[in-house]
């Protein structure tokens, strides 16, 4: 803490827990507050899916590529299919994939880091050397070959992100566990004869909890997009509808040279908006974690002068 | 074991940490070099009373206490606690003995779970030992244990989180969890260095309490000798792993016999400023304990070194000068001022 | 008029600092008044000690002066360098004089090297941002070579060999690193010297070293030197004049040795008494309470709550930076209260005629003039 810092906070002036720092973060500044409000829209969207689709998505209800119009807002795509009802299925599986994905990653990358920055040693560089080698993978050539040989499919498709996310997380709560681990009331705990299970459950997890969640928001970033770029490639199952597989139709069924946009932007928009939100909210989380990223020492704002008025004990 | 025997003791204590070689040592067949971090200490405490381990930072005072504590592996040496020897216990044989031996760190901002509420940072070493059959045997043994270290009513600081504490109830609330298991043994690392002077008395007042009462004894370390002087039994100097001087407080201060000592407490300033001690300001630093010199480790910086300090590694001995009857005789009398120096 | 410290009478001041306030704008609204009008004077080659625990203002108010207060600050006051108040233009007025005239060693600034270049080139730097090294020629090459032969002279000065310059920061041990700080603090000359906590985190032996560095670069170079410290002895063994700070404000300020031997603020005398001496045998006690909230306005003595001295008027009241007269009768002692040096603060004083010359005591505390002092004829 600096000087400042501390003789500003004496006296439990400003005492803030982590949490509430989070919190804070979030609520005070706008760009995250979008990003949470973009990443909640899209959840309510997806979870009420079946009631707001207004077509089915199996069924032909319009023409090929029929235009945005008053009973179809997005007009259809290649199969006369309605597009609005498309993108909220579509947004529902891509969202499930998106955290599937992300969930299985983060624990088996949170676990690998936790376990890897506390015990360290041998552990620690069996662990890690099997995490650089996912993390030099080349991640859609990887994908494609796996695609391959195990053929296209919902599940594959979350195993494969799985593998391809766990390893930067691990790597960053590895980093993180090590340096938590040095601090002295782990030393504390250690001395007093706590366990490792202990240890690592009630006093290092906690610490780690904040970072982990901010890795998981733009780690799911990371799946919406691998999942997109996936089913671009063809390397999904063509008969579910998700944000991916919609834009692999429209290019396959050349929708560009039917001047079709609605089969494209649209579905193009919603994932980037996802995107956008993802990583909003989840830097946000990080600068209210890491103090050293802030840089207010480099803004152009300066301290102020304050006109003396009266001298001696009047002063001011 | 009687209660006047030695709680602590310690004998040849040796602890050192291996310094990494480069490939290009390896290649070399260059032997491996050792921080000889703890080299040869012995000193005793009973119960009920405070030593302090004083001395310049790289010293191996802070070594030490780890190394009691069993947190570092010592490499020769034998620490007896309570007429038990706990040198070369494994870990889990060590658990339960845990309990009698507890530390205090030095830094109160950081030895708290900046999460857990008062009650649970006390409580833990209950949880952890199984002590205490309810929630309610529990909150009364924690209680009691913050009311011992001075936070009365506990009720005040149970649910409180670190940050809403002063640094000195922080620290308190840090011996309240060392007293919550009811130890024999408090180590005390630098306990008030980092808070403020307005504060210290109150800690140090309470270390010294806890020990009077006679079921306590303390070891403290500290680098502040005026501190050790006033509240300390027995100062112990260290230099470069090795205790230098060793005795009653008082004796150890106004009577030093160690040209290190006689240093040290020279260039301690005095709240007087017409005080102007002639101030013996050695030169340079405290050397690597990688290359620890030869003869006497304190040789190159000693103002009145003589030839045959670089061939004898001297001794903590009684003092020649004392002669006989210079200490103590039995467990009752003081213990004997000892000096490793040959000109002492 | 407040009472000041001022330098031995005749000398002139360098550095003049009057009325400093400065505050800070709370993230959740509201402000922090983290100095509360703090005033000295410095002469060249004088050791003056700012006193203070935790959050008294005393980092602050340095800071302040040297204009490196974050951007949620207002700062308010006079700092006079040589007759001219640097601080009236804000940033623009300040920064010609930083490092030039006005030179700070940060707390910790040890730790504070930067570990991927050597010592030297660190020195160097900025003499060769403000552009006072020794005539050079046109080209980089010969100016640079100029700042490095003035960094090595540096080095010497601090007491480092400056073939050990080429070293980098982590081959130094904790003492010579703070040596370097200095050096570095030293690079562009300047008249007046602050150094934050410098011997905080030391050993003794090297604080030993430093203070005397320290001291001697004040007589040898006339540096005018600002010590903040929490350490009284330290201050007691290397300063002239000091002030204590408590809130805020200047609570008492003179001389060290009036500091001791006449002690006129009960937070004065009760700081001493918390610090042990090594052969003195009484009663280290510790204050109890904590220092009042900054963020409100204060009704009465910021220090009444933890005083043990306290009188009625001491509630109402807020007590002024004042001289203090020569101690006169006592009346009766009052009880308990420890005190130190010769007089006890303890007891009732009187205050009677003008204040004392030029020794420049002045206390903030109600006990001082317990009898009015007659009113001043008009000259």
């Amino acid at each position: 803490m600096s000087a400042i810092a501390t003789e500003a906070g004496l006296a439990g002036q400003v005492s803030r827990s982590r949490g509430g720092l989070i919190r804070q973060a979030v609520l005070e500044r706008k760009a995250a507050s979008l990003g949470l409000f973009i990443i909640v829209f899209f959840v309510v969207l997806a979870l009420a899916a079946p009631v707001i689709a207004p077509y089915s998505t199996t069924a032909r209800t319009c023409a090929v590529f029929a235009p945005p119009s008053a009973k179809h807002w997005l007009g259809c795509d290649d199969g006369g299919i309605d597009m609005l009802s498309e993108i909220i299925s579509g947004g529902r599986v891509s969202l499930i994939i998106g955290f599937a994905a992300t969930l299985i990653a983060m624990l088996i990358g949170g676990g690998v880091g936790i376990v890897s920055g506390y015990f360290g040693r041998w552990i620690d560089i069996t662990l890690m050397r099997i995490t650089d080698y996912l993390l030099v993978i080349p991640d859609l050539a990887f994908a494609m070959v796996i695609a391959d040989v195990w053929g296209p499919s919902l599940s594959h498709v979350i195993a494969v992100i799985a593998i391809l996310e766990w390893a930067t997380t691990a790597r960053i709560i590895r980093a993180q566990v090590m340096s938590v681990k040095e601090r002295v009331y782990i030393k504390r705990a250690r001395s007093i004869g706590a366990s490792h299970a202990r240890i690592i459950g009630r006093h290092i997890l906690p610490q780690v909890g904040p970072l982990l969640m901010a890795n998981t928001v733009l780690t799911v970033a990371v799946a919406i997009y691998l999942e997109t770029a996936l089913a671009f490639l063809g390397l999904e199952d063509p008969s579910k509808t998700t944000w991916g597989t919609i834009l692999e139709h429209a290019f396959d069924r050349a929708a560009v040279s039917a001047g079709a946009w609605w089969a494209i932007v649209p579905d193009g928009v919603v994932i980037t908006l996802l995107i956008m939100g993802c990583f909003l909210l989840g830097q946000a989380i990080e600068d209210a974690l890491n103090p050293r990223l802030r840089v207010a020492h480099l803004s152009a704002r300066r301290w102020a002068l304050r006109p003396l008025a009266g001298r001696g004990p009047d002063a001011i | 074991m009687t209660a006047d025997g030695a709680l602590l003791d310690v004998a040849d204590l040796r602890t050192r940490y291996p310094v990494r070689r480069s490939i290009a040592d390896r290649l070399a067949r260059r032997p491996r070099q050792w921080v000889r971090a703890v080299d040869g200490v012995s000193f005793s405490l009973r119960r009920g009373e405070m030593v302090a381990l004083v001395g310049e930072s790289g010293c191996g005072k802070t070594t030490t206490a780890q190394t009691i504590l069993r947190m570092v592996e010592a490499c020769g040496g034998v620490i007896t606690v309570d007429g038990r020897d706990i040198t070369g216990l494994s870990q889990r044989r060590l658990r339960p003995l845990r309990r009698e031996i507890q530390m205090v760190y030095q830094d109160p901002y950081e030895s708290l779970d900046p999460r857990f509420r008062v009650r649970q940072t006390v409580g833990e070493p209950l949880l952890v030992h199984g002590v205490g059959a309810s929630r309610r045997e529990r909150d009364e043994l924690i209680a009691g244990a913050l009311e011992r270290a001075g936070l009365a009513p506990a009720s005040l600081y149970l649910d409180r989180y670190p940050h809403e504490l002063s640094g000195g109830q922080r620290q308190r609330v840090a011996i309240a969890a060392a007293l919550a298991l009811d130890p024999v043994l408090l180590l005390a690392d630098e306990p008030v260095s980092m808070l403020d002077v307005s504060v210290r008395a109150g800690v140090l007042s309470l270390l010294d309490g806890l020990r009077k009462d006679g079921r306590l004894g303390v070891l403290m370390i500290t680098h502040d000798l005026s501190t050790a002087a006033h509240f300390a039994d027995r100062i112990a100097v260290m230099y470069l792993g090795r205790i230098v001087e060793y005795g009653p407080a008082r004796q150890v201060v106004n009577d030093p016999r160690h040209p290190y000592t006689k240093a040290l407490l020279s260039v301690v300033p005095d709240r007087d400023p017409r005080v102007r001690r002639s101030a013996q300001i050695l030169r340079g630093e405290t050397p690597n304990p990688v290359a620890i010199p030869s003869g006497c480790r304190f040789r190159p910086r000693c103002p009145v070194a003589e030839a045959r300090c670089a061939e004898v590694d001297p001794q903590l001995e009684r003092p020649a000068a004392d002669g006989r009857d210079g200490g103590g005789h039995g467990y009752d009398a003081e213990p004997a001022r000892k000096v490793a120096c040959l000109l002492a | 008029m407040t009472g000041t410290t001022r330098p031995a009478a005749g000398t002139p001041s360098l550095l003049e600092v009057r009325d400093l306030h400065v505050w800070f704008r709370l993230p959740g609204g509201g402000e922090l008044h983290a100095v509360q009008g703090v005033g000295f004077d410095l002469a060249a080659g004088e050791r003056f000690g700012l006193v203070g625990e935790s959050g008294c203002g005393k980092t602050t108010s340095i800071l302040a002066m040297m204009g490196l207060l974050p951007p949620n600050a207002s700062v308010a006051g006079e700092v006079r360098l040589a007759g001219t108040d640097i601080l009236a233009g804000g940033e623009d007025s300040v920064r010609p004089h930083r490092w030039t005239d006005l030179a700070m060693v940060f707390q910790g600034a040890m730790n504070a090297l930067n570990p991927v270049r050597t010592v030297i080139s660190q020195i160097a730097e900025p003499i060769i941002l403000h552009g006072k090294d020794a005539p050079w020629a046109a080209g980089s090459r010969s100016r640079a070579a100029a700042a490095r032969k003035r960094a090595g002279e540096l080095l010497e000065l601090v007491g480092i060999p400056a073939g050990t310059g080429v070293r980098y920061p982590h081959e130094f041990s904790g003492g010579m690193r703070q040596r370097a700080a200095i050096a570095m603090a030293l690079a562009c000359d300047p008249k007046v010297l602050l150094a934050d906590e410098p011997t905080t985190a030391l050993d003794v032996m090297v604080q030993a070293q430093i203070m005397d560095l320290l001291v001697r670069l004040s007589e040898e170079l006339g540096l005018a030197l600002v010590l903040v410290t929490h350490d009284l002895p330290v201050v007691a063994q290397v300063c002239q004049r000091a002030a204590v700070m408590y809130a805020g404000e200047i609570v008492e300020t003179g001389t060290t040795d009036a500091l001791f031997h006449d002690t006129r603020h009960p937070y004065t005398r009760l700081l001493f008494a918390a610090t042990p001496d090594l052969y003195a045998d009484d009663e280290v006690t510790s204050i109890p309470g904590t220092p009042p909230r900054l963020d409100r306005p204060v009704v009465g003595c910021p220090f009444l709550p933890r005083c043990d001295s306290a009188v009625s008027r001491c509630e109402s009241e807020r007590p002024a930076l004042r001289p203090v007269g020569a101690r006169q009768v006592a009346a009766a002692p009052r009880a308990g209260g420890a005190g130190l040096g010769d007089d006890r603060l303890s007891q009732p004083l009187i205050v009677a005629g003008p204040p004392d010359g030029d020794a420049g005591h002045a206390a903030a505390c109600h006990l001082n003039d317990l009898v009015e002092a007659p009113e001043r004829e008009p000259a």
